[in-house]
């Protein structure tokens, strides 16, 4: 008993080594994603083709004064909607990622979206993520409780950060 | 895979278009003058039921948005002595004028990829060019200079950026 617990125990550990290992060789990590939730996220992926799948990610950035970006994470779009906190009052670099790939051939191709996003102390977001037989839309939305229709945050480069 | 094939393609194509004049176009103007008649390239032109400057304000939006992008495709097929893995890179640049009667989206593209026979235009090969007017207050025609094989998804995101239904960014990979 005590030698199958033992078996057991380091079996899981090197697993958990070699997952550790993995995902610093990728350098892609999941977004800590502890902070208060004032993002939503509804996604649809359809690759329109039975041959081909499509997923949805987003890669989050910090900004820093002198736009500068840091990266903090990926929240993998799974089902339909996913709620996302990124710091208030403060520029993040938010990009979305479209992998699909094809069960034929063995071909794998993706495309990004970016835009700036600061997200005001006290407002939600609304984000649409939609990737329809071969294309995709992001739209922002943020709430506002004087205006029911909210108010439509623009996509922006990075470039613009500059601007600010 | 099919995006490596439409790209070769398109690239295959402009060459045809252009041997009659021995050249390549180096203008979006040379462009249109060019695309009428030849083998692999085409001229469309639709009506929308969209006033002229919100046909506009959408090719000035999306037109940097969705187009201003490099993109890689990278496939994986079997060869004789293993998995050959191909990776093909694409630059895309749009440009947008607007002035009182006319909206013009002109996509180029380069690739580091192909066998350059003809000179190259700063920005790269002219591959699409949508010209928009209007036609009265509610209605905008628009021509379209665009390959007749190969960037179909392209096409369909110009058009609807025109009818106003669909106003998405293409998958350039695709």
């Amino acid at each position: 008993m005590n030698s199958s617990i033992s078996a057991v125990g380091r079996y899981f550990s090197a697993v958990l080594v070699a997952v550790i290992l993995l995902s610093g060789c990728s350098g892609m990590r999941p977004y800590p994603n502890t902070l208060e939730k004032n993002l939503v996220i509804q996604t649809e992926a359809d690759s329109g083709s039975i041959f081909s799948k499509v997923s949805a990610a987003v890669d989050i950035f910090s900004v820093t004064a002198d736009c500068q970006t840091e990266y903090l994470g990926t929240v993998d779009l799974k089902g339909p909607s996913v709620k996302v906190g990124i710091p208030p009052d403060q520029l993040s670099y938010m990009v979305f990622v479209f992998s699909n790939s094809s069960f034929l051939g063995s071909s794998q191709s993706t495309i990004s979206h970016e835009t700036l996003l600061e997200a005001r102390r006290g407002h939600n977001y609304d984000i649409s993520v939609n990737y329809i037989d071969d294309i995709y839309n992001v739209a922002i939305n943020e709430k506002d409780p004087r205006n029911p229709d909210g108010r439509k945050i623009a996509v922006r480069d990075i470039s613009a950060c500059k601007a600010l | 895979m099919k995006k490596t094939f439409a790209c070769w393609t398109v690239s295959a194509g402009l060459a045809a278009v252009m041997t009659g004049c021995g050249t390549m176009p180096q203008t979006a103007d040379e462009f249109r003058k060019a695309v009428p008649g030849a083998m692999t390239a085409k001229v469309e032109t639709f009506e929308v039921d969209r006033p002229f400057s919100d046909v506009a304000a959408t090719f000035k939006e999306k037109g940097p948005e969705c187009l201003n992008k490099t993109v890689t495709t990278t496939s994986t097929t079997p060869g004789q002595y293993g998995p050959v893995v191909s990776t093909y890179t694409v630059t895309y640049k749009p440009t947008v004028r607007v002035t009182g009667g006319k909206a013009e989206l002109h996509v180029q593209q380069h690739s580091d990829n192909t066998v350059k026979v003809y000179q190259e235009p700063e920005g790269g090969y002219f591959l699409l060019v949508a010209d928009a007017y209007p036609v009265n207050e509610n209605r905008t025609r628009i021509d379209l200079y665009c390959p007749s094989i190969g960037q179909k998804v392209l096409i369909k995101a110009v058009k609807g950026w025109g009818t106003g239904e669909n106003v998405g960014c293409p998958d350039l990979t695709q």
